[in-house]
C-alpha cells in the first residue's frame, strides 16, 4: 500500500487495475491505512473508465470511513458516460446503505439509461432491504418487476471480480 | 503419349510428396512445440503443485452456460456434476433451446425450480425467451426459449449473466470438479490480457460415472469410440497444446471454454449463421484483438468428459459438420490468411488449417483414388509407394503415440498398462480403414458445403453410466 500511495498514480493501466482489484478485497482497519487510500480518490478523474470503475470498487470495502465517503464524487460517478463506472458506483453506494446512498440508487433505478447498470442499482437497493422506486417508464418497470421476482441469492447480485 | 502420361504421373507424385512433407512437417512442428510446452507446464506444475485456489479471494465470477436441446437423457447428470464444481464464485445458466423432449420438465422437477414470471430486463439477442426459472437454494437459472440453435442459446446465457467470465459447456459433457479453477488460472495471471481459455475434451465412453463424476477411466467396448479416444488425445490435447504454444490456437471446443464476457459481447456474441460457432468465435476474437496484447490459451489439465458417437452414421454427421464449419470459418475470415497484421494466427495457424486440416483430407482422398488407378495403369512406382506408405503410417503412428506419451507422462488418467497398450494399438489401427473413411466423409462434407446443405442431424445420446 505504501508503494501504491507513492507511485500508484504513475502505474500503467493494467497494473493499476490489478492493484485496485486487490485493494477491493482489503479492509483497511485504521485511519493510518485510510491515509494510504487517498491516492485512489485522484483516480476518479482518470481518462480510463476501467480505472474510474476500479477506483470506486476499491473504495467499496472502505465504506465504514465517513471521510473517504465524503471524497467520493457520487454525482459525477452516477452520471459517468461509461455504464461500467455507473455500475461500480451503485455497488459502492449499496455498501454504504444510508439515506444518501439510497436516494442515489433510487435515482439510478429511475434514470440510468443502461439496462444492466439500472439492474445493478435496483439489485443493490433490494439487497439493502430498501423499497424499490415506483417505475416511471417501461424499462424501469421491467427492471423493478424482475428484481422483485428474482431470488436474492448472494451471487445473483454479484458483478465484476469478487 | 507414353512420355506425356509419365510426366503427369511424375508431377502428381511430386505434388503428393511435397504435400505430404507440408502436412507432416506442420503436424511434427506442432507436436514438437507441444512436447516443449508440455514439459515446461509439467515442470511448473511439479515445482508449484500447491495452487491455492481456495485461499484466493480473487476468483472472478463465472457463469457456466449450458445450451441444452433435447438433452433429457443426460441433463440432470450434467447439472448435478456442475453443481459440485470446486469454485467459489459461479452460477449455472442452463438454456433450454426449445427442446421437444422433457429436458425442461426434468430440470424443473429435479431442482425444484420456480418461474420468475417477469420478462428479462436486459436485451438478449436471441430467439424469444418464454420463461426464466430460478432456484431458491442454488445458483441455478434455466432460461427457457424458442429454438434457435446452439449459438443462439449460448448468446442467451452470455447476455443474461452479470459475471465477468462465462464458461460454455455442452449439456452432454461432464466437467471435472476442479476444472473450473484450473481453466481460470490464465485469467488470474493476466486478467486484462486473457480473452479465452479452453480445457481438454476427453472421451467418456467406457468410463464409469457415478452421480455426474467420472470414477474410473477406461476404454469403451466399441472400437469406433476408442479410435476417437486416440484421436482426441492427439488433436484435442497434444495438437492444442502445440497451437497454444505458438500463439495460434484457433479452436476452443464448444464443450469446454472460458471467456471474458465483455470481450465476447464486444464482438457480438456467437454467430448464429455459422456451422461451428466455437471456431468462428475464436477466429473473430483474434481478428478483433489483433495488434493488442491478448491471449487465447489452452490449459491441458482441466478436463471435460464427453460422449462420442459409437455409430458410423452419427460420427459421419458430426465430422461432416465439423469439416463444413472449418471450411466456412476459413472462407469467412479468408482475408486474415497470410496477413502479418494477425501475427501467428494470420501467418501460421490459419494457413495451417487451410492447407493441412481442410485441404489435407481432400488431397488424401484423391490419393486413395489415384494410387490404385496408377497401379492398374502400370504407372505406380511400387517400391517408392511402399516406402511412402511406410513413412506416412510411421509418422501418423508417431504422432498418436506421442499424444499417448503426453497423456501417460503428464496426466495419467488411463492408469492400467493394458489400457495404455490398447491406446497405442488403436493409434496404429486408425490408419486402415478409419483414415480412408474420414477422407471420404471430408469429401462428402465439401460437396454438402458447396451445395449449401448445413443440417445438423440428430446426435443420439445413450446417457452416462451409473
Amino acid at each position: 500500500m505504501s508503494l501504491a500511495t507513492t507511485e500508484g498514480t504513475w502505474w500503467n493501466e493494467e497494473l493499476l487495475v490489478q492493484a485496485l482489484t486487490v485493494l477491493a478485497h482489503c479492509r483497511a482497519p485504521g485511519t493510518e491505512t485510510e491515509a494510504h487510500l487517498e491516492w485512489i480518490c485522484t483516480l476518479f478523474e482518470h481518462d480510463s473508465p476501467r480505472i474510474r470503475a476500479g477506483a470506486l470498487v476499491a473504495l467499496s470495502r472502505q465504506s465504514w470511513s465517513q471521510s473517504l465517503r465524503r471524497r467520493v464524487p457520487v454525482e459525477r460517478a452516477v452520471a459517468d458516460p461509461d455504464p461500467n463506472v455507473r455500475t461500480a458506483a451503485y455497488e459502492l453506494l449499496g455498501r454504504w446503505n444510508d439515506e444518501t446512498s439510497t436516494r442515489w440508487l433510487e435515482y439510478g433505478v429511475r434514470n440510468d439509461p443502461d439496462d444492466r447498470s439500472r439492474l445493478a442499482a435496483a439489485r443493490r437497493l433490494s439487497r439493502s432491504d430498501r423499497a424499490l422506486p415506483d417505475p416511471s417508464s417501461d424499462p424501469v418497470r421491467r427492471t423493478v418487476a424482475w428484481v422483485r421476482a428474482e431470488h436474492r441469492t448472494p451471487r445473483r447480485v454479484a458483478t465484476g471480480w469478487s | 503419349m507414353v512420355v506425356a502420361v509419365d510426366s503427369v504421373a511424375w508431377i502428381v507424385s511430386w505434388f503428393f510428396l511435397a504435400y505430404f512433407a507440408l502436412v507432416n512437417g506442420g503436424y511434427l512442428l506442432i507436436h514438437f512445440v507441444s512436447l516443449l510446452s508440455f514439459e515446461r507446464t509439467l515442470r511448473d506444475w511439479l515445482l508449484d503443485p500447491v495452487y491455492h485456489p481456495h485461499s484466493s479471494p480473487f476468483l472472478p465470477g463465472i457463469a457456466v452456460v449450458v445450451p441444452a436441446y433435447n438433452e433429457a437423457v443426460t441433463i440432470v447428470d450434467t447439472v448435478q456434476s456442475l453443481l459440485n464444481l470446486e469454485y467459489g464464485n459461479y452460477e449455472l445458466v442452463i438454456v433450454n433451446d426449445g427442446s421437444r423432449d422433457d429436458t425442461l420438465e426434468r430440470l424443473v422437477e429435479t431442482f425444484e425450480l420456480e418461474p420468475v414470471g417477469e420478462p428479462v430486463p436486459v436485451d438478449l439477442p436471441c430467439e424469444e425467451v418464454r420463461e426464466v426459472y430460478q432456484s431458491s437454494r442454488r445458483d441455478l437459472v434455466v432460461i427457457d426459449k424458442e429454438n434457435g440453435g446452439k449459438a443462439d442459446a449460448l448468446n442467451a446465457g452470455v447476455f443474461f449473466t452479470d459475471q465477468p467470465l462465462f464458461c460454455a459447456i455442452d449439456a452432454d459433457s461432464l466437467i471435472e470438479r476442479g476444472a473450473l479453477l484450473e481453466v481460470a488460472q490464465p485469467f488470474l495471471r493476466a486478467p486484462d490480457r486473457t480473452v479465452a481459455t479452453g480445457g481438454t475434451v476427453r472421451v467418456a465412453n467406457g468410463c464409469s460415472i457415478s452421480r455426474g463424476v467420472v470414477t474410473r477411466v477406461g476404454l469403451s467396448g466399441n472400437a469406433l469410440a476408442n479410435l476417437q479416444t486416440v484421436e482426441y488425445l492427439r488433436a484435442f490435447l497434444s495438437g492444442r497444446i502445440g497451437l497454444s504454444g505458438v500463439g495460434g490456437l484457433l479452436i476452443i471446443s464448444g464443450a469446454f471454454g472460458l471467456f471474458r464476457t465483455d470481450a465476447v459481447r464486444e464482438v457480438g456474441g456467437y454467430s448464429t449463421s455459422t456451422i461451428t460457432e466455437d471456431m468462428e468465435l475464436i477466429v473473430r476474437l483474434h481478428r478483433h484483438f489483433a495488434g493488442t496484447d491478448y491471449r487465447v490459451e489452452f490449459v491441458p489439465r482441466p478436463v471435460v468428459w464427453t460422449e462420442v458417437p459409437e455409430s458410423r452414421t452419427v460420427l459421419a454427421r458430426q465430422r461432416s459438420r465439423w469439416f463444413q464449419g472449418m471450411l466456412e470459418t476459413l472462407w469467412l475470415h479468408r482475408d486474415m490468411i497470410g496477413r502479418r497484421r494477425y501475427g501467428v494466427v494470420g501467418l501460421f495457424a490459419l494457413p495451417f488449417f487451410l492447407f493441412v486440416e481442410a485441404v489435407g483430407p481432400l488431397v488424401e482422398g484423391i490419393g486413395y483414388v489415384l494410387v490404385p488407378l496408377l497401379f492398374v495403369l502400370g504407372l505406380l512406382n511400387v517400391p517408392f509407394f511402399i516406402l511412402f506408405l511406410g513413412v506416412a503410417v510411421g509418422i501418423g503412428t508417431l504422432l498418436s503415440w506421442l499424444a499417448v506419451l503426453n497423456e501417460v507422462v503428464g496426466f495419467r488418467r488411463y492408469r492400467e498398462p493394458r489400457t495404455v497398450a490398447a491406446l497405442l494399438g488403436y493409434g496404429l489401427l486408425e490408419h486402415v480403414p478409419y483414415r480412408q473413411w474420414k477422407a471420404f466423409v471430408s469429401w462428402l462434407a465439401l460437396v454438402r458445403y458447396l451445395r449449401g446443405e448445413h443440417g445438423w442431424g440428430e446426435m443420439v445420446r445413450v446417457g452416462f453410466d451409473s
